[in-house]
């Protein structure tokens, strides 16, 4: 994560750069996507697992939950089944993206590769749209905007 | 007057080669670091892929021990 960070706070400033080619920009907004991700999952995960163990009767005494629809209600909108089932497809989206972006990356197709990243940012932008914080999600709009 | 113009050419480009120089060497982190985010852009993926299907699998535990 610390790496990554790294890669975003020295990559951010190159965008700009005129002697920076077109190739290089692209793998910089593909390092800024990937740490947004990183950094979003995990925190997401943190809640899911503290809701979790909130919730279960298994692992707090004082939970109110008896029933599958009670657990539902208590993990809450954006950590129940069914909002996972709509975070599953956006992950699954973004890793088929990145996927795509690796082989494009590889190749000397600039209208290939100007498509992979613009699709690897959409993927990634769902993905953390999807999740229940929305901060995170308005600054990797900002952030990836010249790869729009 | 010909002597000072010179060295202070000399001094000028000097400096603009040590400046390439530490330019360059720091262009060339910044594409490594870049390169790896290329590659961290894959395992991010597949490593939260990981992890939110063995959340889930936690939350299918639990809730296969609840009733209807």
């Amino acid at each position: 994560m610390r790496r990554a960070l790294l890669a975003v706070a020295l990559a951010i400033p190159l965008v700009g750069c005129s002697h920076i080619s077109a190739k290089q920009k692209a793998m910089a907004g593909a390092s800024i996507t990937a740490t947004f991700v990183d950094g979003a999952h995990h925190i997401y995960s943190g809640e899911f697992n503290a809701r979790l163990d909130k919730c279960n009767p298994g692992t707090n005494p004082d939970s109110a939950v008896k029933t599958k629809s009670d657990m539902q209600e208590c993990l809450g909108t954006g950590f129940d089944s069914k909002s996972r089932d709509t975070i599953d497809i956006a992950l699954k989206s973004y890793e088929t993206a990145a996927r795509a972006f690796e082989v494009a990356i590889a190749g000397d197709d600039d209208d290939a590769r100007a498509q992979a990243i613009s699709d690897l940012v959409k993927a990634a932008t769902g993905l953390v749209e999807a999740l229940p914080d929305n901060k995170l999600s308005t600054k990797l709009k900002a952030l990836t905007a010249p790869w729009n | 007057m010909g002597l000072l113009k010179e060295t202070l050419i000399a001094i000028t480009e000097a400096v603009a080669r040590r400046i390439k120089s530490v330019t360059r060497e720091k262009l060339a982190k910044v594409h490594e670091e870049i390169a790896r985010g290329i590659r961290d852009g894959k395992f991010v993926a597949e490593d939260a892929i990981k992890d939110f299907a063995d959340d889930s699998q936690k939350l299918d535990d639990v809730l296969a021990g609840l009733p209807d």
